[in-house]
């Protein structure tokens, strides 16, 4: 029995990061578990709504209420429609605990959330990697830009990423496939901001989308973006990156990947004779048996969340209180990114100018507060996207004829530009946000709900005013007039990029993952997906998961060679 | 379109007006939930979602079974209360005899709507817009729309300012 439940190597979760682990492994000819605690989400196959047109949507795309009565948390989230609503987990599905709100947003099927996710990929810099070492938070970052430079090209190669190089330093160029460009209200901005401050820029955001597929891509099947922006259903061309279309196939074509779905993992098991993880023990929720299957090396890729709650819940005689958790941190500063502040405007000029047709990003401001130099009175900053356009539809007052012909002119008159940014804050990790085990509560699988107290603190606050008054200013020089702020006063992770509690470092005492992601007291067992977070920065962070992934794995793969881990 | 908004702007006619509910009378044509409408009403509906947008050379509201559609709307994706708002909203128009008027009564009917008798008003007008527009007919023939492909990103274009 034990014979066909062993492998070379065990990666949990089949999303952003565990794909590229199982891809690694299985690259380099090594027999890898996948397991997925959801359904099997095929590429193309399982995309039920990809191709509906508007009309075939019975609520033209409105959840239903009782949905939304039911579950007010995913709700929220903006993708969360009739169109790709089956991706989500329902909040009545899978409750947690929540002694302060935390919106968590879930997607628990092969390929995760990658399959939703906004695809965003810009790089981090050192002026992020050296942050909490300067500004004096969290623990150092046991990286810098040039561990992870190689690995982010590796990525980029494989996933596809459609930019512009823009030599700045603080958002390091890549390996791009061409930009749609910026639109005229964005190339505005641009001159606008760059016009007017010395270091501040307005770029094209980076996206992971095919413009101009390469031969790595077709190999993968996936083939040209057609700008549809219907993403979140999953897409029939494999035009942007997910781990159904990319990563999973292409591991399973190896032929070296067992793909588990339907196995949620209880615990890591600890063998404390041996000084190591042997496997992990599993619940499959459909025969609601419990199975052990082992490995000489284990990846943890569940989602932050859950990667916490997966270790906090792997309890021995030697770590009673989670696995590799000596010094007690496992689960605490728990961090996010503020998303609370939104701002909007409205421009006349350019009234002779349009942008038509798609394309599956918009422009992005990287962060310049405090990047150089402490200079407010708040640590770190923020980035933003910036987006534009101009409404043609027809003016419907009136009923009758009078309305139908309005309805049916085909000439479109153009209305003002309206104008959108929104912040992407830096948190600051503190200790008293964590997550903990409830000691009560308990999942269908007899798994411990995992608790949130996760906040913002005054720096947030004040991170958000001054985004408000920043950005108030920059759209004032460029001309917009009618600028509204709006602070959601969203609670953390709708913002869908919880991070951290099992943070790398170089010290044992004050962090849970070596520079490798190896657990500094279990290191045949590694962290790379959020949790392993040493600080928050301001970018979407996928891409930089992805990439520490690649690095880890291909570490793992470095010792396996050695007969390091065994 | 602002789909939300259209549902949201729902409503809200006074609860005032009892529903009494008899099985004699002809039964809408499709199965609703939560909001018991009957046949008649169901007409009604139909007919002033035809007064929105009638039938012209193109398409009106009733050939997109425009009032099935906002049943549908309304028994599944409004709450209870802007759904007894909604069949009071209906019974206004029906005792007032809509469905009876000639046009230029319905058009001096609807001119003259206020307070939340209008509110349902324009949740019907909403919801008929919505459905017309998002129409497999409209999109096509109107829109040249056949695809989920949009035409090529085209970042600055000249127009008529």
């Amino acid at each position: 029995m034990q014979q066909t439940n062993t492998f070379d190597a065990i990666v949990i979760g089949s999303g952003m990061s565990g794909g590229w682990a199982a891809k690694e492994f299985c690259d380099k000819g090594f027999k890898t578990l996948l397991l997925e605690r959801g359904r099997d989400v095929k590429h193309l196959k399982d995309y039920p709504t990809t191709n509906m047109m508007p009309w075939e949507f019975k609520h033209r795309g409105e959840v239903p209420y009782e949905i939304k009565k039911d579950n007010p948390i995913v709700s929220k989230c903006y993708a969360f429609q009739e169109d790709a609503m089956h991706f989500f987990v329902k909040d009545t599905e899978h409750p947690y605990v929540q002694d302060k709100p935390f919106d968590w947003i879930r997607g628990y099927q092969v390929g995760g959330k990658s399959i939703m996710w906004a695809r965003q990929t810009q790089r981090w810099s050192d002026y992020d990697f050296q942050g909490p070492a300067r500004d004096g938070f969290a623990v150092d970052w046991p990286i810098r830009y040039k561990d992870i430079d190689p690995w982010y090209s590796y990525v980029e190669k494989f996933v596809g990423i459609s930019g512009n190089k823009d030599g700045i330093d603080t958002l390091p160029d890549g390996e791009f496939l061409p930009a749609w460009g910026l639109s005229c209200i964005e190339d505005h901005f641009k001159s606008a901001v760059e016009s007017n401050y010395k270091d501040r820029y307005v770029v094209y955001a980076r996206c992971a989308h095919l413009s101009e597929p390469q031969p790595i891509h077709l190999e993968q099947g996936r083939g040209q973006c057609q700008s549809r922006n219907l993403c979140q259903r999953g897409c029939p061309f494999g035009g942007y990156f997910n781990s159904n279309s990319s990563t999973v196939p292409w591991a399973l074509k190896t032929g070296n990947l067992t793909l588990r779905p339907f196995s949620v993992v209880h615990s890591i098991i600890y063998d404390e004779a041996k000084g190591k993880a042997t496997g992990v023990r599993i619940i499959d929720t459909n025969t609601k048996e419990a199975v052990e299957y082992f490995a000489p090396v284990i990846f943890v890729n569940a989602g932050a969340v859950n990667t916490n709650l997966i270790l906090l819940n792997s309890q021995s005689g030697r770590f009673p209180n989670g696995l590799g958790n000596d010094n007690g941190l496992l689960g605490k500063y728990f961090a996010f990114h503020n998303y609370r502040g939104h701002i909007s405007a409205q421009y006349d000029g350019m009234s002779d100018k349009n942008s038509t047709g798609g394309r599956p990003t918009s422009a992005y401001i990287p962060r310049f507060r405090n990047v150089k130099k402490q200079e407010t009175d708040f640590l770190r900053g923020y980035a933003a996207t910036f987006w534009g356009g101009r409404w043609g539809g027809p003016n419907t007052d009136g009923y009758g004829e009078e309305l139908k012909a309005k309805l049916m002119s085909k000439e479109e008159k153009l209305g003002p530009w309206f104008i959108g940014s929104q912040f992407m804050g830096e948190t600051i990790p503190k200790e008293s946000n964590f997550l903990a085990l409830d000691k009560d509560k308990k999942d269908d699988w007899g798994i411990p709900l995992i608790k949130f107290n996760v906040d913002y603190d005054d720096n947030d606050e004040k991170m958000v005013k001054d985004f408000f008054e920043q950005y108030t200013e920059m759209f004032t020089k460029a001309g917009f007039t009618n600028i509204k702020t709006d602070d959601s006063k969203q609670a953390p992770g709708l913002d869908i990029h919880e991070m951290r509690g099992v943070r790398m470092g170089n010290d044992p005492k004050t962090s849970l993952l070596n520079k490798w992601n190896q657990m500094h007291n279990v290191p045949n067992v590694f962290v790379s997906d959020g949790a392993c977070m040493t600080s928050t920065s301001t970018q979407n962070p996928s891409l930089t998961y992805m990439a520490i992934t690649a690095r880890a794995a291909n570490h793992a793969i470095d010792l396996l060679k050695k007969g390091e881990l065994k | 379109m602002k789909r939300r908004e259209a549902i949201r702007n729902v409503v809200l006619v006074s609860a005032g007006a009892a529903f009494l509910y008899s099985c004699k009378e002809k039964a809408a044509s499709i199965t609703l939930k939560n909001i018991p409408i009957t046949g008649a009403e169901e007409d009604l509906l139909s007919d002033l979602t035809e007064t929105i947008i009638p039938k012209t050379d193109f398409l009106g509201a009733k050939d997109l079974k425009t009032g099935e559609f906002i049943l549908t709307m309304v028994d599944d994706c409004v709450g209870p209360e802007e759904q007894q708002k909604f069949i009071a909203g209906l019974k206004a128009f029906d005792k007032a005899g809509f469905i009876k008027m000639s046009p230029e009564e319905k058009k001096e009917f609807i001119d003259k709507l206020d307070g939340d008798v209008k509110l349902f008003y324009e949740m019907v007008k909403q919801g008929t817009i919505l459905n017309f527009t998002t129409s497999k007919e409209y999109l096509e023939k109107v829109k040249n729309v056949t695809t989920l492909i949009p035409p090529k990103f085209q970042p600055c274009i000249s127009v008529n300012a």
